[in-house]
């Protein structure tokens, strides 16, 4: 295959180097953009929107970069986009993080809520948990079960029966682990820390979509 | 799933044994040993700086790191040639009291940065860095010994009594917003007599934030006990990955086999 993959990172605060550098493992060139007028996202085959910092304020610095209405493009035209984490949850309806309502960009239908602690299950979520496959998905190919990725996150989506729903995993209640509509995913875990895995993942989203 | 983390000490660029903070024994070149921890499938891998010293001469020409031994400035390296060899989240510290240290070890592939003595000494950086680069990239060290009747926590390499209790302690920083809480007792370290199953036991029924139990594994059993507790985070220690072949894959098998909720242990070609 002689095709360029270049990945855009959108970034909105925090660590985008560990993304960067997982892709790099791959053999894939990424640039980290701020903003909509960058030129380099003009050779983007792929959009990573990763997963650190808080749903507020990442939304408003989308917004005022106007970064918010590329990726509303992006989304339409069909450009494979993969949330990671917060990634994924700006991609919902809305989120509830800082104790304030944040609209999200929409795609899938649903709400991001606060985990809840049991005597097992703390929060921050955080380490290495199993997925259970939901609807299928070309994802998770060459995966091997039992599918385990690192997870830190502190909100997430409450599973329900929805069709764009691939993968669930256990905390107090079941939460979703990846969903998928079109060529737009997202993932609550982090496959940049997750070992072959992660990388396998990536390879999945970025050679086969 | 639970996890089992081996910690790589460093002081002065080497890799370093330790026993109740005070005593520190050379393992030899980083290169190596944290090669073959690499190499095990770790469920995360630890580095921690506690060079005693801001300055300290380089008399290894052997160790081929080539770091000045300014502060900080090794741990650099050392992320950048862990990264390197490593998938596994890779979390490291020592002496982390500003933002730019906090962004240099990000760069250089870091996945999240241990904080400890400045969340005593500088809530306001602490506060900064959560804000800055997410809760999640960043965990709290907090060591703990037993003194004047009451668990303390000790900060600058346990020199330091913060005169808060312990459970106090651990429940300002969580407070805050880290990721995890990494409890460690000076009493123990280096010791092999097992983990501080009491309180570790009250720390993880006190809190909400994940625990992660150090100082005092010595054998596998060990281990095995202080998993048990619901609810913990994780198990992590030093000096018992140094002494065995094949230590860490032996142990996630001992684990795995007696039931308990850990990644299933591969080995590696």
């Amino acid at each position: 295959m002689s095709k360029d993959y270049f990945v855009a990172i959108i970034k909105y605060g925090g660590n985008t180097h560990s993304i960067s550098q997982a892709l790099g493992r791959i053999g894939v060139k990424s640039a980290v953009i701020q903003s909509p007028h960058d030129t380099k996202l003009n050779f983007a085959t792929h959009i990573i929107l990763p997963g650190v910092g808080a749903a507020p304020s990442a939304m408003r610095q989308l917004q005022v970069s106007g970064l918010n209405q590329f990726l509303v493009g992006a989304i339409s035209s069909n450009i494979p986009i993969l949330g990671i984490c917060l990634g994924m949850q700006l991609l919902f309806e809305s989120s509830s993080e800082g104790g304030v309502q944040t609209r999200g960009l929409g795609v899938f239908s649903g709400h991001i809520s606060k985990l809840k602690t049991s005597s097992v299950h703390k929060v921050p979520n955080v380490g290495w948990r199993t997925l259970s496959m939901k609807n299928s998905t070309k994802m998770f190919d060459h995966v091997p079960e039992p599918y385990e990725f690192f997870f830190i996150n502190a909100f997430g989506s409450v599973f329900e029966e929805q069709h764009f729903v691939t993968s669930v995993t256990q905390h107090s209640v079941s939460i979703c682990a990846s969903v998928e509509l079109k060529r737009t995913l997202g993932v609550q875990f982090h496959p940049e820390l997750s070992g072959e895995n992660g990388l396998q993942f990536l390879s999945n989203f970025i050679f086969g979509s | 799933m639970k996890r089992v983390i081996p910690i790589v000490l460093i002081a002065q660029g080497r890799v370093v044994l330790s026993r109740n903070f005070a005593r520190h024994s050379i393992q030899g070149d980083p290169n190596q040993i944290l090669s073959r921890l690499l190499a095990w499938d770790s469920d995360e891998v630890i580095i921690l700086d506690i060079s005693r010293n801001d300055r300290v001469k380089n008399f290894r020409d052997d160790l081929k790191l080539k770091p000045d031994f300014n502060t900080g400035s090794s741990l650099t390296d050392l992320t950048r040639l862990s990264s390197k060899l490593t998938m596994t989240p890779l979390s490291v510290g020592g002496k982390i009291s500003n933002l730019t240290q906090i962004e240099e070890l990000l760069s250089s592939g870091a996945d999240r940065v241990i904080i400890n003595s400045s969340f005593s000494t500088n809530r306001k950086f602490c506060v900064d860095a959560i804000k800055e680069f997410g809760g999640s990239t960043i965990i709290a060290s907090v060591d703990y010994k037993f003194y004047k009747d009451d668990f303390k926590v000790f900060i600058r390499n346990g020199t330091e009594c913060t005169n808060t209790n312990l459970v106090t302690y651990c429940k300002y920083v969580s407070d805050l917003g880290v990721s995890e809480v990494l409890a460690n007792s000076i009493d123990r370290d280096g010791l092999g007599k097992g983990f501080d199953i009491e309180v570790i036991n009250k720390l993880v029924s006190h809190l909400q934030t994940p625990i992660i139990a150090c100082g005092g594994a010595g054998k596998d059993s060990d281990f095995i006990e202080v998993l048990q507790i619901e609810g913990i985070s994780g198990a992590a220690a030093a000096n018992i990955f140094h002494f065995k072949e094949n230590s860490m894959y032996l142990l996630k098998r001992n684990l795995f086999e007696s039931g308990l909720p850990v990644r299933k242990p591969r080995i590696r070609d």
